[in-house]
């Protein structure tokens, strides 16, 4: 099969995609990321990367945070890629979350951050089921997903890409403390869909969502005061176990 | 917030590096290391890199050899940005704790060229108290990789090392070939709380070059290809307090 890699800068930044499969890499997440001079140079900048070729062990990489009594096997799937199947238990609010050990980020000024991961949601009936996924002081803890179709927290730094039982979207939500600032509709969701969910971080004040390697409205965003895990995970509606099959999560930023 | 990355020759080996967010890449031990090639080929070399977002249990990547009582700290990736293990010994005199790769992984041995780097925090429970050592040391990670009472690293290995006696207020560097090592003690002061990048680049021949911060030591040692291969390792030593060590991350590339 022919490839053609090729050199890309943009923002200073160099790096390498293929014009034949991967053109749309020159408008993603990634396009202005200093990913090879933070592999050349570890003291640049941090790298994180699960592509959930392994399982996802609680102490290890991940830490689960749930309610007891789902049946659904966490498994790593026999699929192509590396996909991870993450269940929460059906009853109404029950929910289970993986989130990194440490709150290893931070969005501050002159740390810009790239964020992105790619997964599926098949709900269990039509809008049902509830998932998230993001970098949140806190995040992964109970109620990640507020009960009731409420959001995510009242109160963290960070963001979360996230859909409530009901919705036919994926919202993106921004927040320092108390304050945040939501793109309700920031995606139409179908079932079973995979979809590419990637955020931009400038350093500055700038935080800017992709979606399938598309850039989406901005949001200003003041340097946070809390660093945060990063997280994913599932609740339920109470109409049935639901699973959210993680594809990757990678996060790059300035140390 | 604009970056300006940059090729780099040096030592025939290309390299990446961003003038405006690196520009001390240029003099730092990863210059001359080969590593986009080894990431193209892994035939060519080994890249070991613990960057501590994942919590370090025993026998896994890492081996928790620890004598005396349960430190009170908590061993435990921190909520700092970054990635941060902080790792912990109890406060009796001469407890340690060390984190030893599982396997003696690496040799300085001709043409098997090797770069190491880690960088990490070590902030004492008082005035020049408590011992840490990082470095690539046979048989490391065993009780005593640190001697008791002050008396050095491993009275016998190959390898070398970066460490701190309590008292010192210095970061020295050792080399090793069995019972003769080589060691300079002042060339890089030690402030607790202040983080410190040390590295050490070996060429494959005779020579161990040592960094800190970037900057090539004006001392750098003769070593003679070593008869055994070395653990990675890291820890901490107490000479009457908890200490612990902050580790924010550890690479080694070698030629394979």
């Amino acid at each position: 099969m022919l490839k053609q890699t090729r050199s890309f800068w943009e923002d200073g930044a160099l790096n390498f995609y293929d014009e034949v499969l991967n053109h749309a890499f020159k408008v993603g997440v990634w396009s202005k990321c200093p990913y090879w001079a933070i592999k050349c140079d570890p003291s640049f900048g941090t790298i994180f990367f699960d592509d959930f070729f392994d399982g996802v062990t609680s102490g290890d990489k991940w830490t689960v945070v749930e309610d007891a009594d789902k049946t659904g096997t966490d498994v790593v799937a026999d699929t192509v890629c590396g996909v991870y199947h993450h269940y929460c238990d059906g009853d109404d609010n029950d929910e289970s979350y993986c989130a990194t050990q440490g709150e290893s980020w931070l969005m501050a000024t002159g740390k810009p951050l790239w964020f992105e991961t790619k997964l599926t949601f098949t709900n269990s009936g039509t809008t049902a089921g509830v998932f998230c996924v993001g970098i949140a002081s806190g995040g992964g803890g109970a109620n990640t997903m507020q009960d009731t179709e409420a959001g995510p927290f009242a109160n963290y730094d960070g963001f979360y890409f996230y859909k409530q039982s009901g919705e036919t979207y994926i919202s993106f939500e921004s927040s320092l403390a108390g304050a945040q600032v939501t793109n309700a509709a920031f995606q139409a969701f179908t079932s079973g869909d995979t979809y590419r969910l990637g955020v931009y971080y400038d350093g500055v004040t700038t935080i800017t969502p992709y979606v399938n390697g598309v850039a989406g409205t901005a949001h200003t965003m003041a340097t946070n005061t809390s660093e945060g895990n990063a997280f994913f995970g599932v609740k339920s509606n109470g109409t049935a176990e639901e699973y959210l099959a993680i594809d990757y999560i990678k996060i790059v930023q300035l140390r | 917030m604009a970056k300006q990355m940059r090729s780099y020759w040096d030592g025939g080996a290309m390299n990446f590096y961003d003038q405006a967010g690196n520009p001390e890449f240029k003099i730092g031990v990863w210059k001359t290391c080969p590593l986009l090639a080894i990431e193209c080929d892994p035939s060519l070399g080994t890249i070991f890199f613990d960057d501590f977002f994942d919590g370090v249990v025993s026998a896994d990547k890492w081996t928790i050899v620890t004598t005396g009582g349960a430190a009170g700290g908590s061993t435990v990736i921190a909520d700092a940005a970054c990635g941060i293990y902080n790792h912990y010994c109890d406060g009796d005199d001469n407890d340690d704790s060390y984190c030893a790769t599982e396997g003696e992984s690496w040799k300085l041995a001709t043409g098997k060229e090797l770069w190491f780097e880690s960088r990490f925090t070590f902030t004492n429970s008082a005035t020049t108290a408590g011992v840490f050592v990082i470095g690539l040391m046979e048989g490391a990670g065993a009780n005593l990789t640190m001697q008791d009472d002050e008396s050095g690293p491993l009275a016998d290995y190959d390898g070398f090392c970066f460490f701190k006696e309590s008292g010192d207020s210095y970061i020295s560097f050792e080399s090793s070939i069995a019972t003769s090592q080589t060691t300079t003690a002042d060339e890089m002061a030690f402030v607790s709380g202040t983080t410190y990048k040390v590295g050490a680049h070996y060429d494959g021949v005779t020579t161990i070059t040592f960094y800190l911060d970037d900057v090539a030591q004006a001392t750098a040692h003769t070593i003679a290809a070593t008869g055994g291969e070395m653990n990675c390792v890291f820890g901490v030593k107490s000479n009457g307090a908890e200490e612990y060590l902050a580790m924010d991350y550890i690479k080694v590339v070698q030629l394979r």
